[in-house]
């Protein structure tokens, strides 16, 4: 199916991505012309083994990882070529990580009202309920005065989603959200996350969780050795691989299960 | 249990210990055939009514040797954090200068970089032995005080700066909103104890006929020759001083850790 794409509906655009990490034992290409497109309301999955470069990948997107070659662009706007401070470019996507990453020396509230306070510079009073009304919806309103080592792995992710939301990206970036949490924790993340995915927000979700991948995301990029491999619907992706290294991908990540 | 009887031999252990140095040097003074007589001091203490009373010299010097230490510590940190800061900059040159600097400095006697600051920069500057001593002292934590401010960055927390910079935090947000409070409290145990060290280092500047604590502890002894009675009086001054800046040093760095624990 070829949908009709309007280009000001593009959120995020990689075009020939190329990523060299120069190391003391040679060169590890680690993106390889990397093309792909999100438009506004997607959600896109990236999934792939470890090593894939997929992490990577989702960190070229808020520059926190540079290029070698090629073009990022978030909302239109160009790395390379914008004459705006990265840190400008970077208000337009909210990133969650796999360990959270939470500020330590800031309590639940605080780490939420950073953004809007330092950020988007809203007034005290409005980022205040801006931020409460962020940690209701992650459920979390309760524990607004409790400091990340008291929170569990999934409060804190959730406090961490807060977070990310605060500054209204345009896109969420996730990085492997629930693989650091334990199993048990995991579904309060996710049952979060799809939510969000419900409202329309664009994200973009690196994961090697497949039923996530599954459950969030209407289209799935497979990524292999720094290539793509195979892309399409989330669905048809999973039903009918057509690659042979997707198919034993779903296998063994299947089997160890 | 096998760990409570660790424990226990550790407890039984360090008890022991103690009561063999109590005795080491209990015998020992024992032994020792020496009239102790500590009212020799009382005039360098505080001045017999007779001169006016007021603070004796060893407060005097007491006193100098926490004003040129404070001064020091203050100076030094001051230009430690700026070569600190050098340090951890990917700009070369000045970086590599930073580097040569603090080698330097932690690398040779404090006493031989006092000769040169009073001797022979003091000299051709006409500096009086207060400003080069304290210059030394400065120039001296601050090669300490780099190094720690290095060690501390160096070392931190990676993914929590990804995480600023990915809310859209500019470098400077980053340092001062994230970096600074939480580096601060874990700088602050090294400082603490460089600071110590530094007052009594302080007691080098004797040897530029500053009239600080130690120097006029061997004045004492020239005049009265009751060198243990004096040199132990000092020692206590010295443990007094560094006890209140440790103390406050644990005082900050409990206060800073709020929610930490």
């Amino acid at each position: 199916m070829s949908e009709k794409i309007n280009p000001k509906d593009i959120v995020i655009s990689l075009d020939n991505v190329n990523k060299i990490f120069k190391t003391t034992r040679g060169d590890l290409h680690v993106l390889k012309d990397i093309s792909f497109n999100v438009t506004e309301g997607e959600v896109v999955a990236l999934i792939g083994p470890s090593g894939s470069g997929k992490s990577t990948c989702l960190r070229t997107i808020n520059a926190l990882e540079t290029i070698t070659s090629g073009n990022v662009e978030v909302c239109g706007i160009n790395y390379r070529t914008s004459k705006l401070p990265v840190h400008k470019i970077r208000r337009h996507t909210g990133m969650i990580f796999q360990r959270f990453e939470l500020f330590p020396h800031m309590n639940a509230l605080e780490n939420v009202l950073l953004g809007l306070a330092e950020v988007i510079e809203k007034p005290k009073d409005e980022a205040l309920v801006i931020a409460e009304n962020l940690l209701e919806k992650v459920g979390l309103k309760a524990h607004r005065h409790k400091y990340p080592k008291s929170l569990s792995g999934g409060q804190q992710q959730r406090v961490a989603i807060a977070r990310a939301l605060a500054i209204n990206p345009r896109v969420l970036l996730c990085d492997e959200p629930t693989s650091a949490l334990d199993p048990e924790l995991v579904d309060e993340v996710v049952d979060i996350l799809v939510d969000i995915a419900k409202t329309g927000m664009t994200m973009l979700v690196v994961t090697h969780e497949l039923y996530f991948a599954q459950k969030v995301s209407n289209r799935t990029i497979f990524l292999e050795n720094g290539l793509i491999v195979e892309q399409g619907k989330t669905d048809e992706v999973f039903a009918n691989p057509k690659s042979e290294r997707l198919q034993n991908f779903l296998k063994r990540v299947t089997h160890q299960k | 249990m096998p760990e409570k009887k660790l424990s226990l031999l550790y407890s039984f252990l360090s008890i022991f210990v103690i009561i063999f140095v109590f005795f080491i040097l209990a015998r020992s003074f024992y032994a020792l055939d020496y009239q102790w007589d500590f009212s020799i001091l009382r005039p360098y203490i505080w001045l017999p009514a007779a001169q006016g009373g007021g603070p004796g010299l060893f407060l005097q010097g007491l006193l100098i040797t926490i004003k040129m230490s404070f001064q020091a510590i203050i100076f030094g940190s001051i230009f430690g954090i700026i070569l600190g800061m050098l340090l951890v900059t990917n700009e070369r040159v000045s970086k590599l200068a930073a580097l040569i600097y603090v080698d330097i400095f932690r690398n040779t006697p404090v006493l031989v970089q006092l000769y040169v600051a009073y001797f022979i920069v003091g000299t051709a500057f006409n500096l009086s032995g207060a400003v080069s001593g304290v210059l030394t002292m400065s120039l001296f934590c601050a090669a300490y005080v780099a190094e720690i401010f290095r060690g501390t960055i160096v070392n931190f927390d990676k993914g929590q700066i990804d995480a600023a910079k990915a809310l859209g935090l500019s470098p400077f947000q980053v340092a001062t909103k994230i970096i600074a409070p939480q580096a601060l409290r874990q700088m602050l145990p090294p400082l603490v104890g460089q600071f110590v060290s530094l007052i009594k280092d302080s007691s080098l500047l004797s040897v530029v006929a500053i009239p600080e604590l130690t120097k006029e502890a061997q004045n004492a002894v020239t005049v009265t020759f009751r060198s243990f009675e004096t040199w132990f009086f000092i020692a206590l001054l010295y443990l007094v001083v560094n006890t209140v800046v440790s103390s406050f040093g644990r005082y900050l760095e409990k206060k800073l850790s709020a929610g930490l624990k």
